[in-house]
């Protein structure tokens, strides 16, 4: 049986580069069982202790994720999925608890994933999206929270974060997902003419090609690192910036009409 | 280059823009010093935040005058693209009338920005007035109307709404028409190039704020300040 390709890469955006700062956002990789939890977070920029809020977070929520899936009567994603961020939560609380510090300054969005077998199921709070390829072609899993202004997120850490809390549909038959913060937003989602997004094939089928042949996670991240740091996406964001991919299947040893895109 | 960013496309090449109104008094009263020093003060306006890379492709400004008539001066353009209009005193002053406007503005310009599925940042309404509205009473139903949209916009978080007096503003009746959260300032004299340079310093600050960011702005009335917040 085929391990799935999973890696990812956090990048400081120019504009932490510049003032020294470091990148707040994190995510964190777990395989359990017969899947995959994958947590994605982005530390609030007006929040002093968000860097480490977000890693506390995605440690949390695939910690939680990848003990449930590797339990003998595993859950299906969207129980896994949707329990994730209350551990991520509590986590959260108690480190505040620790350090006398107050919860918004560890301020953070989280975007959390479950997978198992092809299907998968995204727990979201704030900003930052998925997308997966399916046999029927790229869906948009998880949107960006709809927020008017460019610069207002609910965090996880908010009072009414449940009420802030999305959680996906199943999405079946995926063969490549994607989560990434909002510093990738306008590389991988266009309008849809309708006040919405969908996601752009043309940044997605060359990175969900690139994800099944490459031969190693660590290669995959380089590359990833790469091109989260290059000037394409620097262009017209100087934030911090995160992508995290997984190539479930076929593989290249696999039946040629099942191949990526 | 790494060789994803040679064959990856940019889904939306387009940068989270700043939409500003600056709503300017040019009755009569402005005439001479008080016009000019106005003119000179958006012109620098608009050069200083040309020269903030991540601004001048984020900033979008436009004028609306009031005096013998309340006229857009400038429709909405980038800053790179603006010209300032060379503005002339004379007239009364339709202040209500011109706010209205300026809110209008807003909101055309929102609109247009989920078109194109632009992002963008909560808009600004600058207010630079050296007298008291013409075209409207406190009471009256224009007044009641303009209060109201002032006062709601601000708490609905459609824009925000700053209010500048210049002498002999009343700014006793500024402070019932700003919102009660964010009451207006005093122009102290001969200050127009430091509001401006306060003005332009916040826009790239706020254009430069990205998700999660707590914008924080200078204050206008510190002892070096261009304003002085009227107790009188």
């Amino acid at each position: 049986m085929h391990v799935p390709r999973v890696f990812g890469a956090s990048v400081a955006g120019a504009a932490h580069v510049s003032s020294g700062t470091e990148c707040q956002d994190r995510f964190a990789i777990r395989l359990g069982g017969d899947g995959i939890v994958i947590a994605v977070a982005d530390g609030l920029g007006s929040a002093p202790l968000s860097a480490l809020g977000a890693s506390e977070a995605v440690d949390a929520a695939v910690g939680a994720g990848a003990a449930m899936l590797g339990h003998p009567s595993a859950p299906g994603p969207e129980t896994v999925a949707a329990a994730m961020p209350a551990f991520a939560r509590v986590r959260l609380e108690r480190r505040t608890a620790e350090g006398a510090w107050p919860l918004k300054h560890l301020g953070c969005t989280l975007v959390a994933i479950a997978v198992r077998g092809t299907s998968a199921c995204v727990a979201h709070v704030g900003d930052g999206a998925v997308v997966a390829l399916t046999g029927a072609g790229w869906v948009l899993a998880s949107p960006p929270a709809r927020a008017e202004y460019a610069n207002v997120v609910d965090p996880l850490t908010a009072d009414g974060w449940v009420h802030a809390l999305r959680v996906s549909e199943v999405v079946s038959d995926v063969r490549f997902i994607a989560a990434f913060t909002d510093g990738c937003h306008h590389a991988i989602l266009r309008p849809d003419g309708c006040d919405g997004v969908v996601p752009h094939a043309g940044f997605l089928d060359p990175v969900a090609a690139f994800a099944a042949q490459t031969l190693s996670d660590e290669e995959g991240a380089a590359e990833l690192e790469a091109l989260l740091g290059g000037a394409k996406l620097g262009e017209h964001s100087d934030d911090d910036k995160t992508l995290v991919v997984a190539w479930i299947g076929p593989f290249a040893s696999d039946p040629p009409s099942v191949h990526a895109p | 280059m790494s060789r994803l960013e040679e064959r990856i496309e940019i889904a939306n090449p387009q940068h989270p823009h700043c939409a500003t109104v600056l709503v300017v008094d040019t009755s009569g009263s402005m005439a001479g010093d008080k016009i000019r020093q106005l003119n000179d003060g958006i012109a620098f306006f608009v050069q200083d935040v040309q020269g903030d890379d991540l601004a001048r492709k984020r900033v979008d400004v436009s004028i609306v005058a009031f005096g013998s008539s309340v006229r857009v001066a400038h429709d909405f353009s980038s800053i790179d693209a603006f010209a300032p209009p060379s503005l002339r005193a004379d007239g009364s002053t339709p202040m209500g009338e011109a706010i209205l406007s300026a809110i209008d503005q807003i909101r055309r310009r929102k609109a247009e920005y989920r078109e194109k599925g632009t992002d963008y940042y909560r808009p600004w309404i600058f207010l630079i007035t050296d007298g008291q509205p013409t075209d409207m009473k406190p009471g009256d139903e224009l007044w009641d109307r303009v209060s109201r949209e002032v006062h709601d916009g601000e708490r609905n978080k459609e824009f925000l709404f700053f209010a500048v007096g210049v002498e002999p503003a009343d700014l006793e009746l500024l402070r019932r028409l700003a919102p009660p959260e964010r009451p207006p300032v005093r122009l102290r004299r001969g200050r127009f190039q430091e509001m401006f340079a306060w003005l332009s310093r916040s826009q790239q600050r706020v254009s430069a704020s990205r998700v999660g960011d707590s914008v924080q702005l200078e204050s206008p009335t510190g002892p070096d300040g261009w304003a002085e917040i009227p107790t009188t």
